[in-house]
């Protein structure tokens, strides 16, 4: 297709997904299924599923939630940022604070650093399979 | 009044051995007067009594005179006060039980004047907080409280208006205090004593009540029974829709309070605090109107035939199975036999009806014991369908609470059971016994069956961990040799694979058959933290088992009885302890907390696990923080699957699971076993704003929850950790819900509690689900059998948010506007393009791109319209919107000139179309472009879609992390 008659970047005909919807909230998720949590102050994560965000129009918080594969957890953050494929967020300062960075899971990252903290993780050739691993998890 | 003053009376009986207690010390001081007083005057008897009354009388009075005559009290002078006016308080207390044959006064009331009075209440505070008693038992300030109130009553003044019942009586009031009390003189005075029973009975079991006392008033017997503040009259129906009206139906029947009603309904009144339940002089032996009836001491008939007449089947009719078992549980808890003889011995009755009364009392005690601890043959049939809405709380396999069993019993119980089955989940089966004192953790050792291993898994936590220490040396107490091992979970996966699960490093000895494996000490995985594992072979004889385990407990870890069923002090000691624990409280509990402790009772809160309650404590948090705050569970997926298991099953906490089998797959972290958080269930309060504002399926808990004690809580996730510091930072229940009561949302969204090992399916009030998945849920949920929950349709316990529902008529009404909005626009492109063919002038580039569309067919689109425009006289026009729109795209341009062509054909054609039909000079046009300065790009919408804006945030250098790949 052309470029000349295709304009990159100009708002479409029908592309007003955003435009006159009265929305006091959103809930956003992350694209990957499955992310790799790390947190210098915080030993407690390591897998996270379904990772959403949740925001109230009346406050700047934002709510992080994700199922780590035997529980929900959810925190409160003051500062979100995604950079490229990554998500990182400051924890609100009454909940401890910390910073808590995501990474989507790949076998490498799983190898390095869940497979040894897992019940009884296993071997995997294969990322899809890795990743339906951890989705089966929260059935 | 004779003077004692020549007599010289000792501090102790002359001759007489030292006194070991206070009362011992402070009688002697009274039989030394009074041996003096019968030497000195010749005495005996009531005339000795009322003298050394009169001398103790005397001599405490003029003991404070002397001290206040200069009006300061040294500490010699107080010591001599204490002593002396406590020595008078003795003396009435025995005379007051009879213990000392009275003069006709006590002499007590001579010092309860204004120049005496604080003394005598100090002395009597002071004998209360030492805890003096009479040699059989009786409280001596206990005693002389009572005969002062008794007392008062020479001065109470009758009302006018008469008697309001069938007896004689009247309203009295108090001049100093003004209180009223409502007084019968019965005809048998022992009717007055029965109703005194009754409703002390009705006050120990926290049933309100009038609070009577056996008074004399102008030398004869009567009951008085002090007014309820702000009482009136109530109607059926507003007693039969009264939870607490309801609560006291077994504790009524027990009493056999047939007119507990009332044939007017007037036997119950409304005040502002509640239901109160008056005029119980028709209990127990005696008829309503003063006729006797019998008292049935190895039965409670009343159980049913309440139910089947009068006003009480109008008020109790509907009473379910269930509430009838949780209040004889509670009858039982809170009346022990001991309380029974003591309020019957403080009535007074004597003889034939004292016999009467006590054993009735005390065989219909055993008879609710025998009937909710040996099964529920009798138990009376439901008479209807609760509308009560309250928790239907059962006990034991069959619904039935099981007898207390021994080691030995409950192995042989658990052999016989057949795996459990929710869905196609497999558990092993479990069981605990409660025993021991405050040697293990809840008081309490769980049993697994594991078939799968042949063998009984026993398991327990050791609150202290010395014994374990000193097994560090390698030998345990008993000289067994230990070796090194783990803990390990085991369990099938879904595919049947076998899954373990290593918890942690264990010490490990074995004796007579039985493995022993012990968590270290000082473990890393706090969920491990004192763990006890024993495992016992389905072929050793259960006896034999018992035995062992017993010894074991015993010799290696230090628990003498073990096994043992936990004794009431013991008992009462773990709940003092729990309820400091649960609400957090770190000085000594005040009496009412005292009181509260000792109302704990323990149920079954998920099948084969039992904890404390503190029933109806969920309705002082709704009262304080209103009926929206719940406990919700997220249900990951939602599906039709887990949502069964949840309603059959319940929810299990990881190490629960993971001890009964359920580990179904590998690919679960072990995190929570670290921090402690293995071991519950979590759940969030939230409040109904929150509830809404939630996304997936959503567990709500019935406030009953609330109720139990064996759980706690943070403002926000923590994970479960039971680290030291962190825990002693957790929030009470009540602050909790305060927190959330008194906040916007989201505040505290993130807040938890960890209920320990499970949340039984009773406790479930509802499951929201995604309003595009609850009816298939509902289908596939009544496919597997699940039609109904907790006597509803399972339509409404699977239900949707409003608002979900809201949300889906905005987008629905967004999604018309926009079908709109495209609908006139479409229509206006439509002119618009017309008006371009025919000529029109008065349009943009961006317009001409618009009505050109974006379709494969473009190029051929536009040639159209620009084809008809210049045939309409146009040409200018789309001559001048043509060169803007190559200047806008120069670097296609550019290649074209350069190269002849652009990069793709579409462009090449449009180009080539251009500028034949326009007579168009590229290059030109080309150069103009370039020599225009670069507009700044807009950014990709892509990469900004659905994420936030970046907001302020330190630079990557600035942020510490291990692994450079972020940011």
């Amino acid at each position: 297709m052309g470029e000349i008659l295709r304009p990159f970047g100009r708002n479409r005909l029908g592309d007003n997904r955003t435009e006159d919807m009265e929305q006091n909230e959103s809930h956003e998720r992350l694209p990957e299924p499955v992310y790799y949590i790390e947190s210098p102050d915080d030993e407690s994560v390591l897998v996270g599923i379904d990772v959403s965000i949740y925001r109230n129009k009346s406050t700047t918080d934002a709510i992080i939630s994700w199922y780590d594969t035997t529980h929900e957890r959810t925190m409160t953050a003051a500062e979100t940022q995604t950079n490229d494929k990554c998500f990182a967020f400051r924890r609100k300062e009454e909940e401890g604070g910390g910073t808590y960075y995501f990474e989507p899971m790949d076998l490498d990252l799983y190898n390095e650093h869940v497979k040894g903290k897992l019940i009884d993780g296993k071997d995997f050739k294969d990322h899809n399979d890795l990743i339906d691993a951890f989705l089966s998890t929260i059935e | 009044m004779k003077s004692y003053d020549s007599l010289v009376i000792s501090s102790s009986g002359e001759g007489a051995e030292k006194p070991v207690n206070k009362f011992e010390q402070l009688s002697a001081k009274v039989e030394s007067w009074k041996e003096k007083i019968a030497e000195y005057l010749g005495l005996s008897g009531k005339e000795l009594t009322k003298a050394a009354d009169e001398a103790l009388v005397a001599s405490a009075q003029e003991t404070i005179a002397a001290a206040d005559e200069d009006g300061v009290r040294t500490e010699q002078e107080i010591a001599n006060i204490q002593e002396v006016v406590e020595t008078v308080v003795v003396q009435g207390a025995m005379e007051e039980a009879g213990l000392e044959e009275s003069s006709g006064g006590n002499p007590i009331l001579e010092l309860d004047h204004a120049k005496t009075s604080d003394d005598l209440v100090a002395a009597i505070g002071d004998l209360h907080a030492e805890g003096v008693t009479l040699p059989d038992g009786q409280e001596v300030a206990e005693l002389a409280v009572g005969a002062i109130e008794r007392a008062k009553w020479d001065h109470m003044v009758p009302l006018e208006g008469g008697p309001h019942g069938t007896n004689e009586g009247g309203w009295y009031q108090d001049p100093e205090t003004g209180d009223r009390y409502y007084v019968k003189f019965y005809r048998n005075p022992d009717q007055g004593r029965v109703e005194f029973v009754a409703n002390a009975v009705y006050e120990k079991l926290g049933i309100k009540a009038v609070r009577s006392e056996i008074v004399e008033i102008g030398g004869r017997e009567a009951v008085a029974s002090r007014q309820v503040p702000g009482a009136r009259s109530s109607s059926p129906e507003s007693q039969r829709g009264s939870q607490e009206v309801r609560d006291g139906f077994v504790a009524d029947a027990y009493l056999a309070n047939w007119d507990v009603i009332g044939l007017e309904y007037d036997n119950i009144v409304e005040s502002d605090d509640g239901f109160y339940r008056i005029d119980n002089g028709g209990a127990m032996t005696f008829r309503a109107r003063g006729g006797s009836k019998e008292f049935v001491q190895d039965d409670i008939p009343e159980l049913h035939s309440m139910l089947e007449h009068g006003t009480a089947k109008q008020i109790f009719g509907g009473i379910t199975e269930s509430e009838i078992r949780v209040q004889a549980q509670a009858l039982l808890n809170r009346l022990s036999p001991d309380d029974i003889e003591e309020i019957v011995t403080r009535s007074g009755l004597e003889g034939e009806q004292r016999e009467k009364v006590l054993k009735g009392l005390l065989g219909r005690r055993e008879f609710l014991a025998q009937l909710y601890t040996e099964g529920g043959d009798d138990l009376p049939e439901d008479s209807g369908d609760s509308d009560l809405g309250e928790l239907n709380l059962s006990y034991g396999e069959d619904g039935e609470q099981s007898p207390r069993k021994g080691l030995s019993e409950v192995i042989a119980d658990i052999r016989g059971r057949e795996v459990e089955r929710s869905g196609e989940v497999k558990m092993q089966p479990r069981a605990e016994l409660i025993c021991d004192s405050s040697h293990i953790e809840n008081q309490r050792v769980d049993i697994v069956s594991k078939p799968d291993r042949d063998m009984i898994e026993l398991s327990f936590k050791m609150r202290d961990r010395s014994a374990a220490r000193a097994m560090v040396s390698g030998k345990t107490a008993s000289g067994a040799r230990l070796d090194g091992g783990e803990i390990v979970f085991r369990g099938e996966s879904r595919s049947g694979a076998t899954r373990k699960f290593e918890a942690c490093k264990a010490m490990v000895f074995e004796r007579d058959g039985v493995k022993v494996l012990v968590a270290p000490p000082e473990t890393d995985v706090r969920a491990m933290l004192g763990v006890v594992k024993m495992e016992i072979p389905n072929d050793m004889p259960t006896d034999k088992a018992e035995r062992i385990v017993a010894r074991i407990m015993e010799e290696d870890f230090g628990v003498p009885d073990g096994l043992g069923e936990v004794s009431e002090a013991d008992e009462r000691a773990y709940k003092n302890s729990l309820y400091r624990w649960h609400h957090k409280i770190e000085e000594d509990l005040s009496p009412e907390e005292v009181e509260a402790a000792d109302r704990l009772e323990r149920m079954e809160v998920f099948p084969g696990y039992t904890a404390m309650v503190e029933p109806g404590k969920h309705r002082e948090y709704v009262e304080k923080y209103g009926d929206g705050l719940r406990a919700i569970h997220g249900l990951h997926t939602g599906d039709a699957r887990s949502i069964y298991r949840a309603l059959t099953s319940g929810l299990m906490a990881s190490s629960e699971r993971y001890s009964r089998g359920m580990i179904r797959e590998g690919m679960s972290t072990r995190e929570d076993f670290k921090t402690g958080g293995a071991d519950s269930v979590f759940t969030r309060i939230y409040d109904e704003e929150r509830i809404q504002e939630r996304i997936g399926s959503v567990i709500v808990f019935k406030p009953e929850l609330f109720d139990r004690t064996d759980w706690y809580t943070y403002a926000c996730d923590m994970f479960g950790s039971t680290d030291k510091s962190t825990f002693d930072g957790r929030e009470t229940p009540d602050s909790m819900m305060q927190l959330i009561a008194n906040s916007e949302p989201p505040s505290y969204a993130s807040n938890e509690q960890m209920f320990r090992t499970g949340i039984g399916p009773q406790y479930i009030e509802r499951i929201f689900v995604n309003l595009d998945e609850r009816d298939s849920i509902i289908a596939d949920l009544k496919a597997m059998g699940l039609e109904e929950f907790d006597g509803r349709p399972i339509e409404e316990v699977i239900v949707v948010r409003e608002e979900d529902i809201k949300r889906k008529a905005r987008q629905e009404q967004y999604e018309a506007e926009i079908a709109q909005k495209l609908a006139e626009k479409q229509k206006a492109l439509l002119e618009k393009k017309q008006s371009i063919m025919n000529g029109g002038t008065d349009y943009t580039s961006d317009e001409l791109l618009d009505v050109v569309g974006y379709g494969a067919d473009s190029v051929n689109q536009f040639k159209a319209i620009c084809d008809s425009a210049i045939a309409h006289g146009g040409k200018e026009k789309m001559t001048a919107e043509i060169i803007n729109l190559l200047k806008s795209n120069k670097e296609t341009l550019g290649k074209y000139v350069t190269y002849g062509a652009a990069e793709n054909q579409d462009d090449t054609d449009f180009i080539e179309y251009a500028a034949s039909t326009l007579g168009l000079d590229l290059s030109e046009i080309y150069e103009q472009a370039l020599s225009v300065p670069p507009v700044p790009e807009m950014p990709d919408e892509s990469e900004l879609d659905g994420f936030p804006t970046p907001m302020m945030w330190p630079d990557s250098s600035e942020v510490e992390v291990d692994d450079g790949n972020f940011l």
